[in-house]
């Protein structure tokens, strides 16, 4: 029960120290400094790392992962695991893409994308709280069929008669602020106000921590599981959508393999997989951490052959150096 | 897919029965046609040409043809799908082979099984496969070199993109590539050599990153067919589009469309059609007890503004088509 005390709620109230002192403790502060170390070294490799535009690029690049990792968030902290959001990417851009092939206008498109994610998830979640089949079998094998689905309606063909306000849309800058990382702002401060300052929010933790006094203590824990895959899959399908407009067309392939670097994300981001740990902040460090490293290592010319090696390294040592500092508390 | 060659067979078939007892070729001596099969890697557009050329051989030649494709690009299913056919006592199959050695035993099977095997697009040089009709990855990377070089003038700096660093067929287009460029344009240096594993965000992250880290980058050379879909999307958003040569591998719908909206510069794409015909010609060829060579380069064509709307057409021609 030590672990539960460092629940984002309890955390900060457990130290009266000043602010610095308060922020150096929480579980964030360690991934915040090793993203600054990171990012100073490729700078100090590839000054041309630390422009502006660049930084802009990587902004949108982490954007896109980051709102699929807030997503598998919220499974992970029920202790359970979402493999699907990959293929939800896809399928949900894959919807919307046809509707708007089909003439619809972008709007009924992107509600068409998003319920799709929601009816995704929500099976998903129904499967899981309701038949209490294991998550990792039951995303594993939406994984495939929403994949599979996408197969069926394009033949693996892309959709690419998007019309041009949607892409236009989907990738223009507010204040010099591009769409995703708008989007993902938004989705962010919804997901840290659900997780950290709600009943829903402490709940799922509560869940997470412990089922079967979650239970016991009349929280409705199948309820729960259903809306937590219904929130992922959701969140996935927004970055299927804004797929589209980035692609310029809705590919079959899009979102393949994401849900590795999302639950790494969220490993980088300081959670075991056990649940109950972590936070919208941490997840958002470790979506910045897989991004920049992926770019950097592209700005410093690492060699392909050594690229995936130094990124697994990196997961790897988060996750260790988090075990660390636990245990020294 | 399967469903929508179904009525295609069917009239190829009806129309042989209809015409086959006029004939004096030697398909129609004997009792039935022979059956040829097909057997891609597994569901694929690409695939489609390929299907056409071996259907429309099959009508010139009055052999009855059929496509037999596995939901998903998985060498069990594929196993199970050979199995299939060599129970049905068929003349002759063309593989796209998924794997070399996961496929030895099967083919093996349908040989001793008095079954004519060729491979065609992907080889299985392990198996006793007859011969391999297909693309030589290397030559094609060399080919694509030397339209390259004639763009650059021999002048430039190029990144090259590859989806995946441990497929052989990718591999040896590098390979023809590098040593294309080192034999004829020693100035073009290649800067950058990027794996975006078959993903399209990933390519489209790394042209980003690719186009930040050589502020001189002179062209993007895609290995894999999802390159061009990708690094264009990701030109158009900088609005660098045509500015940086661009060209790849396959004929991708969207890589058509990049050479019409002149993002993308050219493509070199793999002779479908071609492997499909031959493929029809050499199992009649080893029916009939001639040698057959190893391998049998189809060769590549290259696409861009000028052809990109007649190139199939062309290639057809070839045929009589």
């Amino acid at each position: 029960m030590t672990n539960f005390e460092r629940s984002p709620k309890s955390c900060t109230s457990n130290f009266r120290d000043n602010l610095f002192l308060r922020l150096l403790r929480r579980r964030e502060s360690g991934i915040f400094l090793a993203l600054l170390v990171l990012m100073l070294t490729i700078t100090a490799f590839q000054p041309n790392f630390a422009t502006a535009n660049n930084l802009y690029l990587i902004g949108r690049q982490i954007a896109y992962t980051a709102i699929v990792a807030l997503g598998v968030f919220f499974v992970i902290l029920t202790s359970g695991i979402d493999l699907s959001v990959g293929s939800v990417v896809g399928l949900s851009g894959v919807i919307c893409g046809m509707a708007m092939a089909a003439g619809l206008s972008p709007f009924v498109a992107v509600a068409a994308g998003l319920l799709t994610g929601l009816a995704v998830g929500a099976v998903n979640g129904a499967i899981v709280a309701y038949v209490g089949l294991t998550p990792f079998i039951v995303t594993l094998g939406m994984l495939s069929m929403a994949r599979g689905l996408v197969f069926i309606l394009t033949h693996g063909d892309s959709i690419r008669a998007i019309p041009e306000p949607f892409i236009r849309a989907g990738l223009m800058d507010v204040l010099g602020i591009p769409m995703p990382v708008i989007v993902l702002a938004l989705v962010g401060i919804i997901a840290y106000f659900v997780s950290n300052h709600s009943v829903f929010g402490r709940q799922l933790y509560a869940l997470g921590g412990n089922e079967q006094a979650a239970s016991l203590s009349g929280i409705n824990t199948r309820h729960l599981k259903l809306m937590a895959y219904s929130i992922s899959a959701m969140l996935s399908s927004i970055t299927g959508v804004l797929f589209v407009a980035r692609f310029r067309s809705a590919q079959a392939n899009a979102g393949l393999g994401m849900e590795l670097d999302a639950i790494a994300a969220a490993v980088i981001g300081g959670k075991s997989l056990m649940g109950r740990q972590g936070s919208v902040m941490a997840v958002l460090l470790g979506a910045s951490i897989m991004g920049v490293l992926r770019n950097g290592l592209v700005l410093m010319a690492v060699s392909s052959y050594w690229q995936e090696l130094i990124i697994g390294l990196v997961i790897v040592l988060a996750a260790v150096v988090d075990i660390a500092r636990s245990r020294w508390r | 897919m399967r469903k929508k060659f179904l009525p295609v067979v069917i009239s190829v078939a009806s129309a042989l029965a209809m015409t086959g007892c006029g004939k004096k070729s030697e398909e129609a001596a004997s009792a039935a046609p022979r059956i040829f099969v097909m057997v891609p890697k597994g569901v694929h557009p690409y695939y489609e040409p390929c299907y056409e050329g071996f259907k429309d051989a099959a009508g010139k030649y009055g052999v009855k043809v059929e496509y037999r494709a596995a939901k998903a690009f998985e060498v069990p299913q594929q196993v199970e799908i050979i199995e299939n056919i060599i129970a049905r006592r068929v003349d002759g199959i063309a593989i796209s082979a998924l794997d070399d050695q996961g496929l030895v035993p099967v083919i093996e099977e349908a040989v001793k099984a008095g079954i004519k095997v060729i491979t065609f697009d992907a080889p299985a040089p392990s198996s006793k496969a007859l011969t391999y009709i297909g693309t030589m990855n290397e030559a094609a990377g060399y080919a694509g070199a030397e339209e390259l070089i004639k763009i650059l003038n021999g002048e430039g700096e190029v990144a090259v993109i590859q989806g995946g660093l441990g497929a052989p067929n990718l591999n040896d287009r590098f390979k023809g590539f590098v040593r294309c460029l080192k034999e004829k344009a020693p100035n073009i240096k290649i800067v950058a050599r990027e794996d975006e594993q078959g993903k399209m965000d990933l390519t489209v992250n790394k042209t980003e990153a690719l186009l930040q880290a050589h502020p001189n980058l002179t062209a993007i050379f895609g290995v894999s067919a999802e390159v061009c879909p990708g690094a264009s999307a990701a030109l158009k958003q900088q609005g660098r589009g045509g500015k940086i040569i661009l060209a790849g591998f396959d004929d991708l719908p969207d890589t058509l469309a990049g050479i019409r909206s002149g993002v993308v510069n050219f493509c070199i794409a793999q002779r479908t059609y071609k492997m499909g015909w031959l493929s029809v010609e050499k199992l009649r060829d080893a029916l009939e007890g001639k040698p057959l060579p190893k391998e049998i380069d189809t060769g590549v064509v290259i696409i861009n503004k000028d052809n990109v709307d007649t190139y199939m057409q062309d290639m057809k021609k070839e045929f009589g088509k």
